[in-house]
């Protein structure tokens, strides 16, 4: 399986676009799914920047459509997608890219 | 870094990397974690693999792996955001059971047809390949041997391809996938402006006040455009949007009018707004009389179909009859301003003139339209028939409003709905027809805008040129000066290119059917379930003196029916290029090396290409049919002698011929460009040449000076480049074509010039047919088609009594092969579901999650009823995604196509359904 190749853990970027209005109770529902944080809130947008953290890839579509499913979100857009295992140590990385 | 603190800066980066894309500021702290982090990763840009929308990417790499994939903030078109598919650009390349090393089917060590699959070596697989080759060829000349390519091929790929098959073997029988997703709107396009691709571009959602989605359900299928037009909607409440479909989808949610058709009516919706349009007195006369003409064209044209009954199975004798003659309706009847033919039998008699077309006169183009009255059409066009009429009717008119209002911008947007249908051609050019009436075209927030399905069916399909009939440029194969021009730039003997185009893709299944194409390799595609009516062909495939390739990167349909295997390199494993809906053209670099024994397309055909000596295939060639001026009949001339006068020898090989030759080999690897990246095409060919720098430039030689001029290769890979729309002249991209302000093609001082060459000299006429007379030039003018209703070729009766229409869902992306093997995609949709009304589930005895055979003319597929989900469907109609291999809907389907386009209507057949009383579990 892709999970177990490439090790425990997936972290997402998230950014979560709201309907006008309801920016505090979807707050509230993010931080209460395992393996959101919500980092910053955008109360102008109606946005919240967010990130997923979750042991396996398979995790993570099930935590993207968690959050897409919570009442008056209007929007789940992926930013980015980190893979944390084997080959993916940035200290790695750094001394593999240096040629 | 231990554990803890990567994590740390992982969510740090992922947090920063969001709040980017969204313009937000991170915490101090948070924001100094992510930078540290962030510098010691590889980063290279590069370009979502799905769509046709073109997202950037970031891209990281460690230890020959890709590790991390972001938005790229700095792409215009998905300004750091991505949808779900985008996971998959990485994961696509690690998934289970991908394609390491070549197979035969082999029997006692050598080849056999019932063999089985066992790994070779390339050697011993191009050995194989150019032997059978050769055997076709000898029998059957150019015509006998096919390439399917697709509209993933990159940019380089696709121009070899056409190179090797239209150069190199002098046969057109090169088609790409994209015959499936795109010809509608070529044909529409080049018959309408002269010259392929939209005039606007994607910042015209931001620019307008009205998005009309015409049968596009752009919240699954292009979610990143669809998320701009989200945004624009959630800041300005003045913001409009109409969303036309035959099924309420998830697009629908967002819609202030969502209008459900009944399948083929939007023929008569356009008709139905052109006509109100002039009513009103909303035409925009000054942008007509001086940039428009009006045209119409035959309307006996059939449906695509055979003629003939070969290989016919018996319950498809009455469709194909429609080929021949077709009973009127008598809506049709009216529709085409012959009513008094309602109910006889017409003679599909022009369906080899279906591309004719002539001029008309205003007052002409107001009398066909005029049957389309508000209650002619609502009647004909109403989707669900338990909506009250006078509602639906509000609903066209609140359409008809938005284009006529001249204070308010439209953005029209389409994509399959359109142009898979026996009529894609003409639906494509109706859109233009009314944003030209009303002036609302080319112009900043006004765009009728046909969206693509795959990442380069414009960069590469369109723009290079790789379908039956077409060179890079919009030039064609029928063309002399085209051949001509062709020939010179890729420094070929006179007469070298074939002048009659060759099959289209469907017709190459036909051909494979009755034997008059028996070699055929299939690249970055998998016609075997992509292509309607697939029963047939899967059968005509393994035909004992057919052989067929696939390279491909996971197993699939196509290669199962295949007799060799070669295992292909996935996009971030070669250098590549891919063109998106609007013209951007986006390039990128290797980043990882591929599995195994695995190689890029483009080296298996520059390889390949080493088997064949000029002599081998420049000599006189029989071609079937081929009666072009310059040309003894049925011939293609030997083209030996001149190709020695050009310092060539009979044993030089179409790769010193086509590709390494003396300008070739000059552009030299390695390059500084690549900044420390590998090139393996490079590496493996071993010669010292940059292939997919050196195709490009001759590529974009093609271009440059005739409207679709490209910029180096070097500028896309710039640091500070996202792509760029062409045409790209001195240095600067081209957002709104045709428009005086932003085209540098436009004539000098004209605010608005179409000047795309082609069909430019028109005979006159009326509606039923062109009068005798000269010609007439519309230099600098586009057309304003009439294009009557017509009635597809099945509709539901008592024994088929269902519509069926075919679709992607967002999770997955055609035919699957790649994004089912990303188990997060996969497991969120399984299977291909049936979707049903429930009160036509429960006529048929069926319950949500039972499961059904759905069942037409051509074949039948088991699979789980849903009446639930994501769409709503109205009685008399079922959908059914065709990603799911274990699902083979393409056995269902119908090959009917645009009679123009050629290219197949997946949207709308005849089926019933029915419970199975097997209580084995379907789709698998």
């Amino acid at each position: 399986m892709l999970a177990s190749a490439y090790g425990q853990a997936h972290v997402s970027g998230l950014l979560v676009t709201v309907r006008p209005g309801h920016l505090d109770s979807v707050e509230r529902s993010l931080a209460a799914l395992p393996g959101v944080v919500v980092h910053v809130r955008d109360d102008a947008g109606a946005r919240l920047v967010t990130t997923l953290e979750t042991p396996s890839l398979e995790g993570q579509k099930d935590g993207h459509a968690a959050m897409a499913g919570l009442p008056h979100v209007m929007s789940v857009a992926m930013v980015c997608h980190y893979v944390d295992g084997p080959g993916a140590d940035p200290e790695a990385s750094s001394a593999g890219s240096a040629a | 870094m231990t554990g803890h603190s990567r994590r740390a800066f992982l969510r740090a980066s992922a947090a920063a990397a969001a709040a980017a894309a969204a313009g937000l500021q991170l915490p101090a702290g948070l924001a100094a974690l992510a930078r540290d982090g962030q510098e010691l990763w590889r980063w290279d840009k590069g370009v979502c693999r799905f769509c046709g929308t073109g997202c950037g990417l970031q891209i990281a790499t460690n230890e020959g792996r890709v590790v991390a994939v972001k938005g790229d903030p700095d792409s215009p078109v998905n300004r750091g955001l991505l949808c779900v598919k985008g996971y998959a650009n990485a994961q696509i390349l690690y998934g289970d059971g991908r394609l390491t090393t070549p197979l035969l089917r082999m029997k006692d060590g050598r080849f056999d047809k019932q063999g089985a699959f066992a790994p070779v070596t390339w050697e011993r697989a191009f050995e194989e390949m150019a032997r059978q080759f050769k055997r076709v060829h000898q029998e059957l000349g150019p015509t006998g041997v096919a390439v399917m390519g697709s509209g993933q091929y990159t940019i380089q790929e696709g121009y070899a391809a056409s190179k090797l098959v239209k150069a190199g073997w002098r046969s057109n029988n090169l088609e790409p996938n994209a015959r499936h997703c795109m010809a509608s709107a070529v044909a529409g396009f080049m018959q309408t402006f002269g010259i392929d691709e939209p005039a606007g571009c994607y910042d015209d959602i931001e620019l307008t006040n009205t998005v009309v989605s015409w049968g596009a359900n752009m919240a699954e299928m292009h979610p990143m455009l669809w998320a701009r037009v989200t945004a624009r909607k959630l800041a300005d409440p003045g913001y409009r949007i109409i969303h036309l479909t035959t099924f309420t989808t998830p697009t629908s949610a967002l819609a202030d009018v969502e209008i459900v058709f009944r399948p083929q009516t939007d023929l008569a919706i356009w008709n139905y707004l052109a006509r109100e349009i002039i009513a009103r007195g909303a035409v925009d006369r000054e942008f007509v009389d001086s940039h428009c003409v009006f045209a119409a064209g035959p309307t006996d044209i059939g449906y695509g179909l055979r003629d003939d009954d070969r290989g016919m199975f018996p319950a498809e004798r009455d469709t194909r009859a429609e080929q021949r003659a077709h009973v009127l309706t008598q809506d049709e009847a009216v529709a085409q301003g012959r009513a008094a033919d309602a109910g006889r039998a017409v003679p599909q008699a022009r369906s080899a003139q279906a591309n004719d077309h002539w001029l008309i006169s205003f007052d002409e183009f107001r009398k066909a339209v005029a049957p389309y009255t508000l209650d002619f059409v609502a009647a004909l066009a109403r989707g669900r028939a338990d909506e009250p009429l006078d509602e639906f009717k509000a609903k066209l008119v609140q359409l008809a409003d938005a284009y006529a209002d001249r204070a308010r911008r439209v953005v029209s947007f389409w994509t399959m709905g359109f142009n898979q249908s026996t009529r894609g051609t003409w639906l494509n050019e109706q859109a233009y027809m009314v944003h030209l009436l009303t002036g609302k075209y080319a112009k900043p927030g006004n765009s009728a805008f046909s969206l693509t399905g795959q990442p380069s069916a414009c960069g590469t399909a369109r723009e290079v040129g790789t379908f039956a009939n077409r060179l890079p440029a919009d030039m064609t194969v029928e063309s002399a000066a085209d051949r001509r021009r062709a020939e010179e730039v890729w420094r070929l003997p006179a007469g070298t290119i074939n002048p009659r185009p060759g099959s289209h893709l469907t017709q190459m299944m036909r051909d494979l059917e009755d034997g008059r194409i028996k070699w055929l390799w299939v690249q970055v595609t998998n016609p075997f379930q992509s292509t309607a009516n697939a029963g047939h062909w899967v059968e005509a495939a393994r035909k004992l003196d057919a052989f067929i390739v696939v390279s491909d990167v996971y197993p699939g349909i196509s290669t199962r029916v295949a007799d060799l295997v070669l295992p292909s390199a996935m996009i971030f494993e070669k250098w590549g290029g891919y063109g998106n809906s609007e013209r951007r053209t986006q390039l990128w670099r290797q980043q990882v090396p591929a599995p195994g024994e695995a190689r890029s397309d483009l080296w298996q055909m520059l390889e390949f290409s080493k088997r064949f000596t000029i002599a081998d295939v420049w000599g006189r060639q029989r071609v079937p049919g081929l009666a072009a001026q310059g040309f003894t009949d049925g011939t293609l001339p030997d083209v030996i002698e001149r190709a020695k006068a050009q310092g060539l020898s009979r044993g030089t090989t179409l790769y010193e011929a086509l590709f390494a030759t003396p300008a070739g080999r000059k552009v030299a690897w390695p390059d500084p460009v690549a900044k420390g990246h590998a090139n393996d095409t490079a590496a493996q060919l071993g010669d010292g040449w940059f292939p997919e720098k050196a195709l490009f430039e001759e590529y974009a030689s093609f271009g440059r000076g005739h409207a679709h001029d490209l910029a180096s290769f070097d500028t896309y890979l710039a640091d500070d480049v996202r792509g760029l729309r062409w045409p790209v002249v001195n240095g600067k991209e081209t957002p709104w074509r045709f428009n005086g302000e932003h085209d540098p093609y436009v004539r000098a001082g004209a605010a608005i010039d179409f000047y795309g060459p082609a069909m430019k000299s028109l005979p006159s006429g009326d509606q039923h047919g062109p009068a005798s007379g000269p010609p007439v030039s519309l230099a600098g003018k586009a057309k304003i088609f009439f294009r009557p209703y017509a009635a597809p070729p099945e509709t539901p009766d008592a024994t088929y009594d269902l519509w069926l229409s075919t679709g992607r869902v967002l999770e997955h992306w055609h035919s699957g092969t790649m994004t089912r093997r990303v188990p997060e995609l996969h497991r969120a949709v399984p299977a291909a579901l049936l979707y049903i009304h429930p009160e036509d589930a429960k006529a048929r005895g069926l319950s949500r999650h039972d499961t059904a055979w759905i069942e037409s003319r051509r074949g039948r597929v088991r699979l789980r009823v849903e009446t639930e989900g994501r769409y709503g469907m109205p009685r008399g109609m079922v959908y059914v995604p065709w990603f799911d291999e274990n699902v083979f809907i393409n056995l269902v389907t119908l090959d009917a196509t645009c009679p123009i386009s050629k290219q197949t209507d997946f949207k709308k057949c005849a089926v019933r359904v029915v419970r199975a009383t097997d209580s084995t579990a379907a789709g698998g």
